[in-house]
């Protein structure tokens, strides 16, 4: 009884104990909101004082010691935050020189780098920098597996990226030191301040970390480390070219892809001037007949911005290498109206025997505007090959094609004779989904003239989709097609039933 | 023979309170875990790393799968939400599953779909669909018509149709945040190993306000059954998943907003109609299809990327759900009972396996036939105090608070989406009333669904919730 008395006194004091904590979670949650609203009030209000400092301070309008002696007037949390926010805003608008000048008067650089670094080799940094004092190397920081640890990376990594904001003389050291930080999290928040910093940052240094995350040797993830490669300018791309002699075939393939996202993401149309010279060269004697497919493949889809004939003769080259993947990726390259010439080899990889090359070549030809949409209905119209023409059917349709083509239909002119082949053709393969739907649209963006046009087409090979949409034609009322639908159904009737699915095609 | 009886109640009554200590117990240990999780990513968040990967072209394409079964409710904000999404390439395959309710017809509508006729590859068996819709003006949108078949074949004749690497499932009663998808997939692009899976929040809806597929105001319902849901959901996600993450062992990711890595679901056999939550089902059968391939892979939950969604509003679609909740993870245990306590499966097997079935199956069952047998037979055959069980009842509420009561605090801190101070206060209030009535009655429910199980006996493919639709702006 002693002991059922025990427990009970037990749990009595566990309630009690669970119900303090209970009533402490909604003091916290009351104590946060208020802490919360009277932050930001301030903030808002530093952020109010002091932003039209920050203006003049950038426009030059004011010196950087008047800055300092305005911006140090914080105090609270909030205001000292609401500067550092005001000032980091700055820095990728103009201005660098003079925010990171203040930032470190302020104070705040030392506090970054203590918290990057530690106090004591965050002061040799900030010596070395503002009074080129010499640095000792950091030797092997302690606690390296307690240093890896999220729980104490965080602070670490925010503060890195606010270091590797700074001007270049100032990011450049903090950006080299966060190197040796065995934290994964530190060393991405490092990488993308490098990407974004690439006037503290050389490209070698980004190009050797890709080296060694390729060769497994660095365990930064691949697509932090290329995100921030692929920040460059194609013009700046010297660098690599030694890099692309690396013997390792998966550092090369990783080189070129990554040279091919640059180009890719210029927001001009580019020709072989804007890259280096030597690169140029690597790519249309090295990179077309390298040993690896991956390394061909994604040097066409670079060579294509090269915009030159020796351009075009190495993608003509490529269309025809004896591996799929690079014949697709050459493919892909070609769609661009400059490489109007390689039309016919395009019309030809249309036949490919692998469907993904086929489909690109659809796909491209459909890009390279009037005359490649013309060359794939002309493609269209004559080939025998089932699967290239099902796919031709769907790029069409996905591209807009065919929808932009039925209102010629009914006329009297070689665009209407061009429509009616390709939508017969289709009616041959089956593939008149898409009409049949038009045939029911009364009202709709087709005139009836073309609808009935259509309706005759689609009456060459009947299949149960359209029958289907016959009837409920023929069932409308109001319907001006509703007379020729239900003469269809009767002559149907009359005649032998129709032909099943899989002789559509020989019928039509 | 009462000698016997009575000998049966006192132990297990034992039993009963040992279960009641060891869930817990693991509960306490899951939160402690989540705590340091779920706060350090939000730390980690609040610098806003996921920018890189929305402006790098190196970011891998997703494919937004939606199943959608008489969805007419909601199946048009969802898509408009999709479509707003921040992500760099995406294209978004709605499969309407044979509705009857006009979804098929709304969508051809809002969008002016047109039928088409698009090569379907077969690579999972699912039969051909009866129509593919289209617009040239959306190409990011694709709509597939099935014949009713199931949630999971029409799942799989969407993978048929993906052309991305990486798809992501959504129900159709989903709105997803605009940089949800950019945050699942930070966690697929910035590990070192192969992630298969990840998993998000799924946060309800129920109460807000919406307009053209966005969450225009954050609020609560007035109803208690879709307030205690709304505590329930904030604990689960917030204090149980991100646990098992860091432990390297989740077992479970709702299938409610998922990206998965689409040949490595295709290898596992796609998804399974075998059981009736296939979202769990396919997240065992990749891990099992990588483990005997000796690949090194993983499935990660992260913490802010959200999802919001109807809850049921009445007693019995919440029944329904639950219940087909919890059968649907006992028949997929049941399916693969072999990994349990199996070193090769790691810490899932070790771990995340064993505590599902001990708690959340088995445990569910104690639960329940404590509540309802034990309890009272005690009472009438022991001749146990009143007393003592109000007593004991009073800690197992007052510590399912405590638990309810720390995620809303920890959502206070972290994510923080109810940015009224009377929103937060009526959680906090429901964190408490959740755990008088709501949480027993949902564990019946729970019990009722394993108890299916064991009998084996199989429900319709896709028990369907009903949804009422979410208040659309004016």
């Amino acid at each position: 009884m002693a002991s059922v008395e025990l427990l009970l006194r037990i749990v009595l004091w566990t309630l009690r104990g669970v119900l303090a904590v209970d009533l402490c979670l909604v003091a916290a949650i009351l104590t946060r909101r208020f802490s919360r609203w009277l932050y930001y009030r301030r903030k808002d209000e530093a952020v109010r004082r002091f932003g039209s400092v920050i203006e003049q301070l950038v426009a030059g309008k004011i010196k950087i010691e008047q800055a300092v002696a305005s911006l140090g007037d914080t105090h609270s949390k909030a205001a000292e935050d609401a500067v550092q926010w005001l000032l980091l805003e700055r820095l990728n608008n103009g201005g660098r020189a003079e925010v990171t000048e203040t930032l470190f008067r302020l104070g705040f650089i030392d506090d970054w780098a203590a918290q990057a670094f530690g106090s004591r080799r965050g002061r040799q940094l900030i010596a070395h920098i503002a009074e080129g004092a010499s640095l000792a190397g950091c030797g092997e920081r302690q606690f390296r597996r307690l240093r890896r640890l999220r729980i104490f990376s965080v602070r670490r990594a925010q503060a890195v990226t606010r270091l590797g904001a700074l001007n270049a003389p100032y990011a450049r050291v903090f950006l080299r030191e966060a190197l040796m930080d065995p934290s994964p999290m530190v060393a991405r928040a490092n990488i993308a301040a490098m990407g974004d910093n690439r006037e503290a940052c050389g490209l070698e240094l980004l190009l050797e970390l890709l080296r060694q995350v390729v060769e497994g040797k660095s365990e930064l993830p691949l697509h932090s480390v290329k995100t921030a490669v692929i920040r460059s300018d194609p013009w700046e791309l010297g660098p690599f070219t030694s890099f692309l002699k690396d013997p390792d075939a998966r550092v090369r393939f990783v080189l070129v892809d990554a040279i091919r996202e640059i180009a890719e993401r210029s927001a001009r149309a580019l020709t072989a001037s804007d890259f280096p010279a030597p690169l140029c060269r690597w790519f249309l004697e090295e990179g077309v007949q390298d040993e690896s497919r991956d390394v061909r493949a994604r040097s066409a889809r670079v060579i294509r911005h090269f915009h030159s004939p020796a351009a075009s003769r190495a993608l003509s080259r490529l269309l025809l290498d004896e591996d799929e993947f690079v014949r697709l990726h050459a493919v892909r390259a070609c769609a661009d109206a400059y490489y109007g010439g390689l039309m016919g080899e395009l019309v030809s990889r249309v036949r490919d025997p692998r469907w993904r090359v086929r489909e690109a070549a659809v796909k491209a030809l459909a890009a390279m505007g009037t005359p490649g949409r013309e060359r794939l209905e002309n493609y269209f119209l004559e080939a025998s090959d089932r699967y290239a023409c099902e796919q031709l059917v769907e790029e069409m349709q996905r591209a807009g094609m065919i929808a932009k083509m039925l209102p010629a239909l009914g006329q009297n002119t070689p665009e209407a004779a061009r429509a009616e082949s390709v939508c017969g053709k289709m009616v041959g393969l089956g593939r008149n989904a898409l009409l049949s739907e038009v045939v029911l649209q009364e009202g709709g963006r087709f005139a009836d003239a073309v609808r009935a046009r259509l309706l005759e087409i689609l009456m060459l090979a009947p299949n149960p989709e359209f029958l289907q949409a016959l009837h409920s034609l023929g069932e409308r009322q109001d319907d001006r097609l509703s007379a020729k639908a239900q003469s269809a159904l009767k002559k149907m009737a009359g005649s032998a039933p129709p032909p099943a699915a899989g002789n559509r095609a020989a019928h039509a | 023979m009462h000698s016997a009886l009575v000998r049966l109640v006192y132990y297990s009554d034992f039993v009963f309170l040992g279960y009641f200590a060891l869930a817990n117990l693991g509960y306490t240990f899951l939160m402690t875990l989540s705590l340091y999780s779920v706060s350090l990513h939000a730390r980690y968040a609040a610098g806003r790393p996921f920018r890189h990967l929305a402006d790098s072209p190196v970011t891998p394409p997703v494919s937004i799968l939606i199943a959608a079964y008489n969805e007419r409710a909601n199946i048009l904000q969802t898509v408009l939400s999709l479509l707003e999404l921040d992500y760099p390439e995406k294209e978004i395959i709605v499969v309407d599953d044979g509705s009857d309710d006009g979804t098929l017809e709304d969508l051809i509508r809002q969008f002016r779909l047109s039928p088409m006729d698009f090569i379907f590859r077969e690579r999972l068996k699912t039969g051909r669909p009866r129509g593919i819709y289209y617009n040239p003006d959306y190409p990011q949108l694709v709509v597939v018509s099935v014949a009713h078949g199931g949630k999971s074949r029409a799942l799989n004749v969407g993978i048929n149709l993906a052309r991305s690497p990486y798809f992501c499932t959504v129900d159709a009663d989903c709105l997803i945040e605009r940089e949800a998808i950019l945050r699942l997939m930070a966690a697929v692009v910035q590990s070192h190993e192969a992630v298969v899976v990840s998993g998000g929040i799924v946060r309800i809806a129920n109460g807000c306000q919406l307009r053209d597929g966005r969450l225009e105001k954050i609020g609560l319902p007035s109803s208690w059954l879709e307030l205690c849901q709304i505590v329930e959901y904030i604990r689960t996600f917030m204090f149980g998943r991100p646990g098992w993450n860091m432990l390297n062992a989740t077992f479970i990711a709702s299938g409610a907003f998922c990206v998965l890595h689409k040949e490595a679901v295709i290898g596992a056999g796609g998804f399974s109609p075998d059981t009736v939550t296939e979202d769990i089902d396919v997240i065992a059968a990749v891990r099992r299809f990588l483990t005997e391939q000796r690949q090194k892979f993983r499935v990660t939950f992260t913490s802010d990327p959200i999802c919001w969604t109807e809850a049921p509003r009445s007693l019995r679609m919440l029944g329904r759900q639950r219940r087909r909740w919890q059968l649907g993870m006992a028949q997929t245990i049941l399916r693969n009972r072999d990994m349990i306590l199996n070193r090769r499966y790691g810490a899932t097997g070790m771990l995340g396996i064993p505590f599902h079935v001990l708690i959340e199956i088995v445990g569910s069952v104690v639960e329940a036939f404590g509540t309802l047998v034990l309890i009272p037979l005690s009472l009438l055959v022991l001749g146990t105090s009143w007393k003592i069980f109000l007593l004991f009842f009073a800690l197992a509420v007052a510590y399912g608070t405590l638990l309810s009561m720390a995620s809303v605090v920890m959502e206070e801190i972290t994510l923080r989406r109810y940015p009224r101070l009377k929103d937060a206060m009526i959680l906090m209030l429901f964190a408490v009333l959740e755990n008088i009535g709501y949480r027993q009655v949902v564990t019946v429910y729970r019990a009722w669904g394993v108890l299916q199980s064991v009998r084996l006996r199989r429900h319709g493919q896709w028990e369907a919730v009903k949804h009422e639709g979410l208040a659309v702006g004016a």
